[in-house]
């Protein structure tokens, strides 16, 4: 009741959506780095929006199906592949028994989810041959892949350039250049970008002051500016507190966005404000919210329809 | 010291989905107390959508639930609210423990790399800055960054020192400094303050850090230089 790691990828995790409340003793909340593509996945095969799953990176994983069951393949496309067969993204796709599931290259995107109906036990790293148990055993049997005719509406990831920031504590430190610099100048991510953190590339941004500030709390999307005028965007595993000024955080909305970056991507940063990222994060959750129900309705009455089949 | 208006606070946004009430501007005891006796307040008596709180030297910031706070008829606002009327409520001041942990360092050398640059930036010799550091008693003003870093405060304003331009590798016991502050990184992580010395007192036990904010650290020098 199973899939194994047949290979081991650079960087693949069970991923939980947070934990929260620990915090104040310094422990980050982690979780999935997209949180829209992993909430799609989760909803396409039935589970609860924020079930435990895969997040792959490339050079991705391969995993063997043990006992066949209901998958999702969302996020970034790295042409995955079925016994040398290619599965579409956004799609509940049937995997049947010992089906070998391989990413083959980078299309689009950093970061590609696997949700499997049910959700998975265990927590971390997948490393080479390591067994993931299935929290719950599937019903189903079939020897034959089948993949779904319905599939998500994915037009929320758009891949353009656009983030949206609000205004940080430290915002004003900027001078007038810098300022307008970042809010129009398009930047390229670097190749310092990780779970932890994403690292931007442009002229060194300037301040008015050097004063140190008191060390305190930072968030997922927090925009640090470094001594040397560089600056970082904090992600999921991002740590507590920190002592750089924090001169922008990106809106929860475009986290997901912005996590599917490459290493040379453009960024064009925009200011809005606390009104217009409680709407954009409203309309994107309906929106999750509705694949989830369609797709819960759709699922019931395939299996219906062919439960004597499965 | 900077006496503070204990009574006056601020509150900003840190992005859409925290606020931070900041008690005052500088490092200071009673400010510290104050945010731990609000953070216990609020710890004990969970505001709804709140879902963590992260407390600092002068800050007590709260981290909500974006769905349940923009579907509230005026979003941020209401919750701003609520927190302004818990902050009505009179509160017994939390006065830190007595918890006193004795930390060996080992100063300079190849687990305290910075030390030199300090010395000549700052224009002070080696052992005077070893004995500036370890001179206070310190108080953890708060725990932070990563599990089990504490940041203690306040350092001797002449140490004061701006962080490095990057983040570098750290191991574990690095003791360094940044601004008024001073902490001992718990593990392998990066970091940008300065590395002086080294210690092997213990920071985790089973992952749980052992100061607390609070608590009182003093640096015992190991070494003359």
């Amino acid at each position: 009741m199973s899939l194994i790691i047949h290979k081991a990828g650079i960087l693949d995790t069970i991923q939980h959506f947070g934990v929260k409340g620990l915090q104040s003793k310094g422990v980050r909340p982690g979780g999935v780095m997209d949180q829209f593509s992993a909430s799609i996945a989760n909803a396409l095969v039935g589970n609860k929006l924020n079930e435990d799953l895969l997040e792959i990176h490339f050079p991705a994983c391969e995993i063997i199906f043990t006992k066949s069951c209901l998958i999702s393949i969302v996020g970034a496309h790295f042409s995955a592949k079925l016994n040398e067969k290619y599965l579409p993204l956004n799609r509940p796709i049937l995997i049947p028994t010992n089906g070998k599931l391989q990413f083959v290259a980078p299309k689009s995107g950093r970061i590609v989810y696997l949700a499997i109906q049910g959700g998975l036990l265990g927590q971390g790293r997948l490393i080479k041959n390591s067994e993931i148990a299935f929290k719950k055993k599937p019903k189903l049997n079939t020897s034959s892949l089948h993949i779904f005719p319905w599939s998500a509406d994915v037009h929320w990831q758009k891949y353009s350039p656009e983030i949206h920031v609000i205004q940080g504590r430290e915002w004003e430190r900027l001078n007038e250049e810098s300022q307008r610099q970042f809010c129009c100048k398009p930047f390229k991510l670097s190749h310092h970008a990780d779970r932890m953190g994403y690292r931007l590339q442009h002229q060194p941004f300037h301040t008015r002051t050097k004063e140190e500030i008191i060390s305190s709390a930072v968030n997922f999307g927090t925009i640090q500016l470094l001594p040397n005028g560089q600056t970082i965007v904090l992600m999921a595993d991002h740590q507590t507190t920190g002592g750089y000024p924090r001169i922008a955080h990106v809106i929860s909305a475009d986290l997901p966005k912005l996590a599917q970056k490459s290493p040379g991507d453009e960024i064009i940063f925009h200011l809005t404000d606390q009104e217009t990222a409680e709407k954009e994060w409203v309309a994107q959750q309906k929106h999750i919210r509705q694949i989830q129900n369609i797709s819960q309705l759709k699922l019931n009455e395939f299996f219906q329809k062919n439960s004597n089949q499965l | 010291m900077n006496a503070e208006n204990l009574k006056s606070y601020e509150i900003y946004a840190l992005g859409d989905s925290a606020i931070t009430i900041e008690f005052g501007k500088y490092i200071n005891p009673e400010t510290n107390d104050l945010v731990i006796s609000r953070f216990n307040q609020f710890q004990e008596n969970p505001i709804k959508g709140v879902l963590d709180l992260i407390p600092s030297y002068h800050s007590l910031t709260l981290c909500y639930d974006l769905n349940v706070v923009a579907k509230q008829k005026s979003g941020l606002h209401s919750l701003i609210d609520q927190v302004k009327s818990r902050l009505e409520e009179p509160i017994e001041l939390h006065t830190h423990s007595t918890q006193l942990h004795e930390v060996p360092v080992v100063y300079g050398g190849k687990n305290g790399s910075d030390l030199c640059r300090v010395s000549q930036e700052k224009g002070i010799d080696l052992q005077e800055i070893i004995r500036l550091h370890a001179e206070p008693t310190y108080r953890v003003y708060m725990l932070g960054f990563i599990p089990g870093f504490a940041y203690l405060g306040e350092l001797n304003s002449k140490l004061t020192m701006p962080r490095k331009s990057a983040p570098q590798p750290m191991v574990p016991g690095s003791i360094g400094i940044a601004g008024l502050q001073t902490g001992i990184y718990p593990s392998f992580s990066p970091g940008g303050w300065n590395i002086i010395g080294h210690t092997d007192y213990p920071l985790l036990e089973n992952g749980i850090p052992i100061l607390q904010a609070g608590d009182r650290v003093k640096f015992i020098p190991l070494n003359q230089l």
